[in-house]
């Protein structure tokens, strides 16, 4: 059986028969494929390296449906993500995301290292699970090229749509809202004839700008309360959502548990 | 190429959807069966439509019973200060094997996996704090599957259970990470509950 080499992370397992599991893997070469582990149920060595989220250098054999897992060298651990509810939930919904928006062997320039990256992040004890998850969000939009649009109007073009004042009042006052159908913010003329959407504060709004230039550095930095995260989480996963056109079960479970 | 006569292809339609049997074992089973002896073939259907008429899930901890409870939860042998928290039934079975454990048991039917929407309601969480709330538990053994899902599964557990006043554990390492309950060796698995550790 001819074989092959990859860089390979498990996104997905599924058990197969006896003892054998289905990987679905993210792969720096090849993309996005499935690959069967036989035997790895049972098999003490590979457990690590074989469970989600295990980045390890792979020797497979290609198979008649499934390629064969034949040979696992382990590379880094996520053991700071094994145990804590919340990152293990984000490092899903990368996985999810990722797993949703490739196509079988169509490798995409940079979302290997992009999932690297976020996931080396969620496995540092030290740093926000939440505000790393979504930054990845903007990062994988900007890769597949749905980038929001925050600086004109989404709608009608308009420059720097600023808040609607007065006549709403309440809460809408000093809110922006963000339009997913349309990919962005919308003047106040504009915002009312879009029903699906969120408002925005302005914060999130420079939440959003800082992360869409790409200044981590400048991120990091940010304080982001929850209630700041949950505007700037709604808008990136309403914009993911719309062009998937599917819902992200990740982030569903992570608010049933936030209670 | 020759059609498959419709009855044939229903048990294929059937066999292939059991979890873990593809299009080509479903068919090699129904083949098989095509082959084998009347009588077999009826003691197999009798069988299956028995267990699923019979067997239902126990009260109180969800392991498999023939009756309202099971037998662990009747017996009056169990040290019913010491709950443990399992993934399935199939780990009760396991740990049953080893001899070491005589406390009682709570089958959550599941883990926590965020991306197939497996949160706490979808398992047995609030069945168990119930259960935590009314019996004379001193310790909850989180039991789950080593690997990412079981831990998450832990980690929530202990925070919910911790509330409650009562001690937390889980079995001790030596279990492979990454690995699975019911494939643990039976003296790996004796270990793993005698070097329990506390929950932090
Ligand atoms: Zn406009
Ligand atoms: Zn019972």
């Amino acid at each position: 059986m001819p074989t092959y080499q990859a860089d390979a992370i498990v996104l997905r397992r599924l058990d197969y028969g006896e003892a054998d599991r289905i990987l679905t893997l993210l792969t720096r070469e090849h993309g996005k494929l499935s690959a069967i582990a036989r035997g790895a149920r049972k098999s003490q060595a590979r457990a690590g390296a074989l469970d989600l989220f295990g980045r390890s250098r792979m020797m497979l054999a290609k198979g008649h449906n499934l390629d064969v897992v034949a040979q696992v060298e382990r590379r880094g651990d996520a053991r700071h993500i094994s145990g804590d509810m919340q990152r293990t939930a984000y490092a899903c919904l990368v996985a999810e995301v990722v797993d949703k928006v490739l196509e079988d062997r169509h490798p995409v320039d940079d979302v290997f290292d992009l999932v690297v990256e976020t996931l080396d992040r969620l496995n540092l004890p030290s740093r926000s699970s939440r505000a790393d998850a979504c930054w990845f969000l903007m990062r994988i939009l900007d890769l597949l090229g749905y980038q929001p649009q925050l600086q004109d109007c989404a709608g009608c073009g308009s420059a720097s749509p600023s808040p609607s004042t007065g006549e709403g009042g309440g809460a809408s006052e000093n809110r922006i809202w963000f339009s997913p159908l349309l990919g962005g913010l919308l003047c106040p003329r504009c915002g009312g004839h879009d029903q699906a959407g969120s408002a925005l504060s302005l914060t999130a709004v420079k939440v959003l700008r800082v992360m869409q230039a790409g200044d981590a550095a400048l991120y990091d930095r940010l304080r982001l309360t929850p209630e700041l995260l949950d505007g700037v989480e709604r808008a990136l996963e309403d914009q993911l959502e719309y062009h998937l056109d599917r819902h992200l079960k990740s982030l569903d479970f992570l608010r049933s548990v936030r209670g | 190429m020759a059609e498959i006569p419709a009855s044939l292809a229903r048990v294929m339609e059937e066999l292939g959807r059991l979890p873990g049997i593809g299009p080509k074992t479903a068919q090699r089973l129904s083949f098989y069966l095509l082959r084998t002896p009347r009588d077999s073939v009826e003691r197999l259907a009798a069988a299956l439509i028995e267990v699923k008429a019979r067997i239902r899930f126990c009260a109180d901890c969800f392991f498999i019973a023939e009756a309202e409870r099971c037998t662990i939860c009747l017996s009056g042998r169990r040290d019913r200060t010491l709950l443990c928290v399992v993934e399935e039934p199939l780990d009760v079975l396991a740990i049953e094997r080893t001899g070491e454990y005589h406390g009682i048991y709570h089958v959550l039917q599941g883990a926590l996996s965020p991306i197939d929407g497996i949160g706490p309601n979808e398992l047995r969480v609030a069945e168990l704090l119930a259960r935590l709330r009314r019996e004379p538990v001193s310790e909850v053994i989180l039991a789950t599957d080593p690997d990412m899902e079981g831990e998450a599964t832990a980690a929530y557990l202990a925070q919910q259970v911790g509330g409650l006043g009562m001690k937390t554990s889980r079995l001790a390492h030596g279990l492979p990470v990454g690995g699975e309950l019911e494939y643990a060796d039976e003296l790996t698995l004796a270990r793993a509950f005698s070097g329990r550790r506390l929950f932090q």
